[in-house]
C-alpha cells in the first residue's frame, strides 16, 4: 500500500547533484529520497511537532516517484557569489558565474509512500506533512500539492531501484540520488548542528531508474518523455 | 502583534513591453538573452523569453533596501552599502561576535543586528563558521508565455563624429565609434513566488522571535512593500534606454493564517486562476479555512490587494 501525493510544479525546479560543483552544477531530474525527508521534517517543525521524536519513522520512509510526462532540463549561466581562495584577505564572498540547470516540467509529479509498516497515526502526520511541502530543491522552484491518495500498486510509470523485481518501464534514466541511512542520526541530518554527515551512514547514494527517455537535446537544453500512466 | 497571515503568494501573468531586464552573456557585439526552454499547451517543446529568480530577488531586495533605510531599521555595514556580501562585509560586527558561538547565538544576533540579512538571507561562513539564514522571500522564475512573447534583437551604434580612423579603438579603450546588437522583449510573462511573514525575526534554530512585535511589524511591512515596488518599478538590466513598459499585471493573491504554505498555481497553466480556487475550497476543508485569496485584473487591483493587506499589520 503506498500513500500518493500529487503535486503541480509552479515554477522551474533544480536540486543539484551530489557530485556537482558549485561552478558546473548539474540538477538531478527528480527530487531526491533525501530532499524529501528534509522537507517533511522542515513541514514538521512548521507544524509544530516535536522533529526528534518524528524523525526515526520519517528517516525510514520508503519513496518512489512518478515523474512528470514531459521534462526540459535548460542549461544556463548565471550569477553567483563564491568563497575566494584566499579567504583570509579580502571579502567573504566574491561575484563569479556558475553553470545551472533548470527543469520545466510538463504534468504532475507523484510521490509515493510505502505505509503499510506505519502505524496510522503516522499516516494520518504524513498526510498533513505532505500538504505542507511547497518546493524540493532550490528555493523558489515552487510545487502545490493537489490530491492526495491511497494506491495498492504502483505502475511502470514510478521510479525504482536498482536490484528490485517487478513490473517496470525499460526506458529510463539512471541518476545516482541520496537517502538517509538506516543508522542516520537526527543530529548527523540537522543543518544547524555540528555532527557531520557521513556519505555511507547517515546519507547513502541509491541507484535510481527514472522512467524517462530522451527525446532531443541541444546547446541549450535537453528534453525528456516518458510513457503515459494510463499506458501501465 | 496583530498579524494573521502567516505566508502570502502571488500567481499573475505581467505583461511587459520592450524589456532587456535578464541577459545571460555576449558573443562579440550581440548582447544574448536569457531564453528557457519548456512544453507548451499542446505538449509541444518551445523556447521562450524569461527573467530569472535571481534577478526579481535582486529587484525586491534592491526596493527593501531603500525603504529600510528610509525607515530606519537596523542594517549592517554590508546592506547599509547595499553590498552583496551582506552581513559578512561588516567587520565590527564580526569582532563584536568574537571567536566561539553556538550557531543559534550567531544567527540570534545576526537578526537583531540587521533587517535586511532578517529577511533576504545570508551564509556567514567567516572563522569556520556556516551559519545560514533562509531568505523569507522566494521568487520563481517569470517565464514567458508561449505565443504570447517576442524577443527581437535590435541594432545599435554608439556614434563618433570624428570617426575618420574606421571604428572602435586597439587600445581597448571605450573610444571611437561602436556598434552593437541588444535586445528587447516583449509578451505576457508567468509568475510565482512566496513570501514567509511568520519567519520575519524568527530564529530557525531557537524556535523563537529574536525582535520585539514592534520590530517584526516594522519588518513585515518593509518586507510586503518591497513585494509591492517590485511589480510597480522593476530595476535590472539596460534601464536607462530600455525602461520596461508595463501594460498590465493580473493574477491572484493568496495568504494564509495557518503553517501550510499559500498556494501557487503556474499562470503558464491557462486555467491556473480556477485552480488556485479549487485548491483553496480544499485547504480550507482540511485547515479550518486557513487560505484566502484574492483576484486582480490590473495593476491597481494588485496595488490596492497589498495596500489592504500592509495596513492589516499592525
Amino acid at each position: 500500500m503506498w500513500l500518493v501525493t500529487t503535486y503541480q510544479h509552479t515554477s522551474l525546479f533544480s536540486l543539484r547533484n551530489s557530485s556537482a560543483t558549485s561552478s558546473g552544477g548539474k540538477t538531478n531530474l527528480i527530487p531526491t529520497m533525501y530532499s524529501v525527508k528534509m522537507a517533511l521534517l522542515d513541514a514538521a517543525f512548521r507544524m509544530g511537532l516535536d522533529v526528534s521524536l518524528e524523525f526515526p519513522w520519517i528517516r525510514d520512509l520508503e519513496i518512489r516517484f512518478e515523474p512528470p510526462e514531459q521534462a526540459v532540463v535548460n542549461n544556463s549561466f548565471i550569477k553567483i557569489l563564491t568563497e575566494p581562495k584566499d579567504k583570509k584577505a579580502g571579502p567573504a564572498f566574491i561575484t563569479s558565474v556558475g553553470f545551472r540547470e533548470f527543469v520545466f516540467y510538463d504534468g504532475t509529479l507523484k510521490i509515493a509512500v510505502k505505509i503499510e509498516n506505519l502505524t496510522q497515526n503516522h499516516i494520518d502526520k504524513l498526510k498533513l506533512l505532505f500538504f505542507h511541502v511547497n518546493y524540493f530543491g532550490k528555493r523558489g522552484g515552487f510545487l502545490q500539492p493537489i490530491c492526495q491518495g491511497i494506491q495498492e500498486y504502483l505502475g511502470s510509470t514510478f521510479s525504482y531501484f536498482l536490484g528490485e523485481n517487478g513490473k517496470f518501464s525499460s526506458d529510463v534514466i539512471m541518476q545516482y540520488l541520496d537517502d538517509m541511512g538506516p543508522k542516520a542520526t537526527f543530529p548527523s541530518i540537522n543543518t544547524f548542528d555540528d555532527t557531520a554527515a557521513r556519505i555511507g551512514r547517515d546519507r547513502i547514494m541509491k541507484s535510481v531508474f527514472v522512467p524517462y527517455h530522451q527525446v532531443a537535446s541541444s546547446r541549450g537544453y535537453t528534453w525528456f518523455k516518458r510513457e503515459s500512466s494510463g499506458s501501465s | 502583534m496583530t498579524m494573521l497571515m502567516q505566508s502570502l503568494s502571488i500567481s499573475g501573468i505581467l505583461t511587459i513591453d520592450m524589456h532587456s531586464l535578464n541577459n545571460e552573456g555576449a558573443e562579440g557585439n550581440q548582447l544574448q538573452t536569457r531564453m528557457v526552454h519548456i512544453v507548451d499547451e499542446n505538449g509541444e517543446p518551445t523556447v521562450v523569453n524569461a527573467i530569472s529568480g535571481d534577478m526579481l530577488k535582486h529587484i525586491q531586495a534592491e526596493h527593501l533596501h531603500g525603504l529600510a533605510l528610509e525607515k530606519e531599521l537596523p542594517l549592517c555595514a554590508g546592506c547599509t552599502k547595499f553590498n552583496s556580501n551582506r552581513i559578512n562585509a561588516d567587520a565590527e560586527f564580526f569582532k563584536s561576535l568574537g571567536d566561539k558561538n553556538a550557531i543559534g547565538d550567531t544567527l540570534k544576533k545576526v537578526l537583531q543586528h540587521c533587517a535586511v540579512d532578517d529577511l533576504e538571507g545570508v551564509l556567514i561562513t567567516q572563522g569556520g563558521r556556516s551559519t545560514p539564514r533562509k531568505s523569507t522571500v522566494e521568487f520563481g522564475w517569470l517565464v514567458g508565455v508561449p505565443e504570447k512573447t517576442r524577443t527581437e534583437s535590435y541594432f545599435h551604434v554608439k556614434f563618433d563624429n570624428n570617426r575618420g580612423q574606421g571604428s572602435g579603438d586597439e587600445s581597448g579603450a571605450n573610444l571611437g565609434q561602436n556598434i552593437f546588437y541588444r535586445p528587447a522583449s516583449s509578451g505576457e510573462y508567468a509568475l510565482v513566488m512566496n513570501a514567509e511573514l511568520s519567519r520575519v525575526g524568527f530564529n530557525d534554530v531557537e524556535r523563537e522571535y529574536q525582535i520585539t512585535d514592534e520590530d517584526r511589524k516594522k519588518r513585515t511591512r518593509a518586507l510586503l512593500e518591497s513585494i509591492l515596488l517590485t511589480f510597480i518599478r522593476p530595476l535590472g538590466a539596460h534601464r536607462n534606454t530600455q525602461f520596461p513598459h508595463i501594460v498590465n499585471f493580473q493574477g491572484i493573491v493568496t495568504t494564509s493564517t495557518a503553517a501550510i504554505p499559500a498556494p501557487t498555481v503556474s499562470p503558464l497553466n491557462g486555467s491556473y486562476l480556477d485552480e488556485v480556487q479549487k485548491i483553496q475550497e480544499n485547504l480550507n476543508r482540511l485547515f479550518s479555512d486557513a487560505i484566502t485569496t484574492y483576484k486582480f485584473e490590473s495593476q491597481s487591483e494588485f496595488t490596492k490587494i497589498m495596500a489592504d493587506l500592509i495596513e492589516q499589520v499592525r
